[in-house]
């Protein structure tokens, strides 16, 4: 199974193997934004917005091209305003992190699963990585407010 | 590791600061591309800085694994330990692998990861610096469970 540490640690890996990973990041990124329009508090809708260019490290090494990530834009009735933003697949310590910025707040979500298992996104303000919590409903809902 | 959440705080301010300038930079490739890079710099210090305070914690458990060993009153339990030297600076000369296998069960899982980062944390320390950014809070979370399983 493995995790980030693995992947760049071991000289066993392929293109293959990278080429999954990434199709991987971009299924759990999707699946992320689904999660997070179906907790939306009353009032808020999201849209799509303007996708990130992904071409890490370990993808150029293999030749695996780039690949086009979507971000997800967040806005309420009463003008409010959130992002969500990939920031990276391949960084130790993390199987991927979005950044969620929310009114001036700026969150790290960051799968702590490892490659290829479910997703376990647990959030934590910028500044405060130390206090991760699991990402629910309601911290989305306080996050948001 | 008494320094390592002094560490982290000066992590997360520094990193939180450079997050500022790039959001600050908006859509200008280049600047976010020269902040991005001094993120992962500062990742790659702060890691290091990091590990510096696991392989002391790793010393400190293995002095004690030593003393320990060599207090045992029956030979052979004790004779194995009678080799090295607690109080000998560099341990006897035994390599951080050996030294780590005195407190992880060599082969384990723990003792796998530990190594895992000691490769990264020589890359970096010899001068290749790696492509990936790291979560340093996290990795730093990490050190704490390996140190929690040490067999003193």
């Amino acid at each position: 199974m493995g995790d980030v540490l693995d992947d760049v640690t071991d000289d066993g890996i392929d293109a293959r193997h990278v080429l999954r990973r990434v199709d991987d990041w971009e299924a759990r990124v999707r699946d992320l934004y689904a999660i997070v329009r179906e907790w939306l508090p009353g009032g808020w809708t999201a849209r799509d917005g303007a996708p990130v260019r992904m071409h890490e490290e370990l993808m150029r090494e293999f030749g695996v091209p780039a690949r086009s990530i979507p971000t997800l834009l967040l806005g309420s009735d009463a003008g409010r305003s959130a992002m969500l933003e990939p920031r990276g697949l391949w960084i130790i310590g993390t199987n991927g992190r979005v950044d969620m910025k929310s009114g001036g707040r700026h969150y790290l979500l960051v799968d702590v699963s490892g490659n290829f298992e479910a997703p376990q996104w647990e959030a934590a303000r910028l500044e405060r990585r130390l206090d991760r919590v699991a990402l629910t409903e309601n911290w989305l809902a306080q996050a948001l407010s | 590791m008494r320094d390592l959440r002094a560490i982290v705080a000066a992590y997360e301010q520094l990193d939180a600061h450079l997050e500022e300038l790039r959001g600050a930079a908006d859509a200008d490739e280049a600047v976010r591309d020269r902040i991005a890079q001094r993120q992962r710099i500062n990742d790659h210090a702060y890691f290091v800085l990091a590990w510096g305070q696991f392989e002391s914690s790793v010393e400190d458990a293995c002095r004690e694994a030593i003393r320990h060993g060599q207090a045992q009153r029956d030979w052979p339990s004790s004779r194995a330990w009678s080799l090295y030297d607690p109080d000998d600076r560099r341990l006897s000369g035994l390599r951080f692998e050996d030294r780590l296998a005195l407190v992880l069960e060599k082969g384990s899982e723990y003792w796998k990861r530990a190594i895992q980062h000691y490769n990264v944390r020589n890359q970096i320390a010899h001068g290749a610096m790696r492509s990936e950014r790291i979560e340093v809070t996290a990795v730093v979370q990490e050190f704490y469970l390996l140190q929690s399983a040490f067999a003193r």
